[in-house]
């Protein structure tokens, strides 16, 4: 048996964005799991994302959980790639830009990191 | 197949009870709901409970074995069910099923959350534990956080505004002034809930529902039980309950929440009635976004016009659809697990006309929509008048 997290989590070890496509109805999604959320079809295929998106929605956090306490504020945003693929991350600055839904953004990984988090985007 | 009928409803005080824990705040509730429906304890056979996470905020699970034994000595098949801030609603779902198939023929159901006691940011790592903890929590958002999301996106699809949310405060907070059991009591101004601390943006301190203490039960029978009794019955005509990703970002739309859809079309199908019929609905207004994007998902209003509605007023206590007429999460409080109990004990009160200042003439059908995380699981009840 495999876990269908390790795949996902190891491709941004790597750097990826791996993603999966049903070779039934074509359909693209994130993160990868058993069966097409769309069809229902298990013959799935692992893609790689490109590394640019858009900006689809945003929030900085002011209140944070515990263990975010001493980051906050920071933003939080949902990106638009390729082929349909949202995902969520950071998204990260350094300069105090004027962040608008819209925006162009790069992936960027964060070695340190072992969970999802590995994942930010940048300007 | 049984009809199934509410003829009992009980509810504590929403707030902070310092002294009380989850068991007293079942305990409470449920007395009262078994004294309004006028039966005897031993006529109970079943019970379901609808609690989050007393593990996390007590250090306790197993709990509803302790409120059985708390209420009854008759050693009662006692049900948990934990389905994030639906678990309440989820709860009432399952306990229908029971008397339904003909298991059980009274039921109580309960939902209780005890929450005052730990801090802000430990009861936003509790909730956070309804939300992805691999592909959302590593980024450090809550959900205030996710709830920002979807409102930004409202906003920049449909061109919602600040002050539609902040309306939506200020509505529930109106309401819940005639509500003795809420947990707030005052007049909020426009200025006031649009210029509060920033939680999350675009999402302030008066978008959120606050932490609450609070118990609330209602007493479920069968069709052949409700002849012998001294009560007006409510009854239950429709259920639907859907679940999607509980990943927002995985999820079709961030405008609109698809398991709100579903479970709404499954529960107007199964009533034989459409929106139109509706006369009154309690929403799940976690977050004012939320009440705008309920209102469209139900369809009470076209997608993106949701905003407006609250603008124009129509969704008012004196409005064409009244939401929420008794304060909602917003002001009323929101005991997660005793949430989507009580939204069904402000339809009871409404539909039998037991609603004191709040109550509102001809209700006839009530809905009752209860989800849980960013829309992962949604659970919609439809009650009606007994002619």
């Amino acid at each position: 048996m495999e876990s269908i997290l390790n795949s996902f989590i190891e491709g941004l070890k790597n750097e990826k964005i791996l993603y999966n496509r049903c070779n039934q109805c074509k359909k693209n999604f994130l993160p990868p799991t058993y069966h097409c959320p769309t069809c229902g079809n298990d013959k799935l295929e692992i893609k790689e994302a490109q590394k640019e998106g858009t900006i689809e929605t945003f929030t900085v956090v002011h209140v944070a959980p515990t263990d975010f306490v001493k980051e906050a504020p920071y933003i939080v945003g949902i990106v638009q790639l390729n082929n349909d693929l949202r995902i969520m991350a950071r998204i990260k600055s350094t300069k105090n830009e004027n962040i608008n839904v819209g925006d162009k953004v790069k992936a960027a990984f964060d070695k340190k990191k072992q969970d999802a988090s590995i994942l930010f985007f940048t300007f | 197949m049984n009809r199934v009928f509410i003829i009992g409803v009980g509810l504590t005080k929403f707030g902070k009870h310092e002294q009380l824990s989850t068991r007293d705040l079942f305990f409470h509730a449920s007395k009262k709901a078994i004294s309004d429906a006028k039966i005897d304890i031993n006529e109970i056979d079943g019970i379901y409970f609808g609690n989050l996470s007393s593990d996390r905020f007590e250090h306790q699970t197993h709990t509803a074995a302790i409120n059985a034994s708390n209420i009854s000595f008759r050693h009662l098949p006692s049900t948990r069910i934990e389905d994030a801030c639906a678990s309440g609603g989820v709860a009432v779902a399952q306990a229908y099923l029971a008397i339904k198939s003909g298991l059980h023929d009274t039921v109580l159901v309960a939902g209780a959350e005890k929450m005052t006691n730990l801090s802000t940011p430990e009861v936003t790592d509790v909730l956070g534990t309804c939300a992805d903890d691999i592909y959302e929590l590593p980024h450090g958002i809550t959900f205030p956080g996710l709830y920002a999301l979807m409102a930004r996106a409202h906003m920049h699809k449909y061109g919602t505004t600040r002050e539609q949310m902040s309306m939506v405060a200020l509505k529930n907070h109106f309401n819940a002034l005639k509500n003795p059991y809420a947990q707030f009591h005052k007049e909020i101004t426009l200025e006031k809930a649009m210029n509060s601390i920033i939680v999350s943006d675009p999402l302030n301190l008066y978008d959120c529902s606050p932490i609450t203490d609070g118990g609330a039960a209602i007493i479920l029978t069968s069709e052949e039980k409700i002849k012998n009794l001294d009560v007006t019955p409510v009854e239950i005509v429709g259920v639907g309950q859907a679940s999607d990703s509980i990943s927002l970002a995985n999820r079709k739309s961030l405008t609109s929440i698809e398991a709100n859809k579903i479970a709404a079309k499954r529960a107007y199908n199964m009533a034989q009635i459409t929106q139109k019929n509706i006369d009154i609905a309690e929403v799940h207004d976690c977050f004012t976004i939320a009440e705008i994007i309920n209102i469209e998902d139900l369809g009470f209003f076209e997608e993106g016009k949701g905003g407006k509605a609250v603008e124009e007023g129509t969704t008012t206590i004196d409005g064409d659809l009244p939401i929420n007429t008794d304060g909602g999460l917003k002001a009323k409080g929101h005991p997660i697990g005793a949430t989507g109990v009580a939204q069904i004990i402000e339809l009871v009160h409404q539909i039998r006309g037991t609603a004191e200042n709040r109550q509102l003439n001809g209700i006839k059908y009530g809905l009752a929509q209860n989800m849980g995380g960013s829309g992962a699981t949604s659970v919609v009840h439809i009650l009606k008048e007994v002619n």
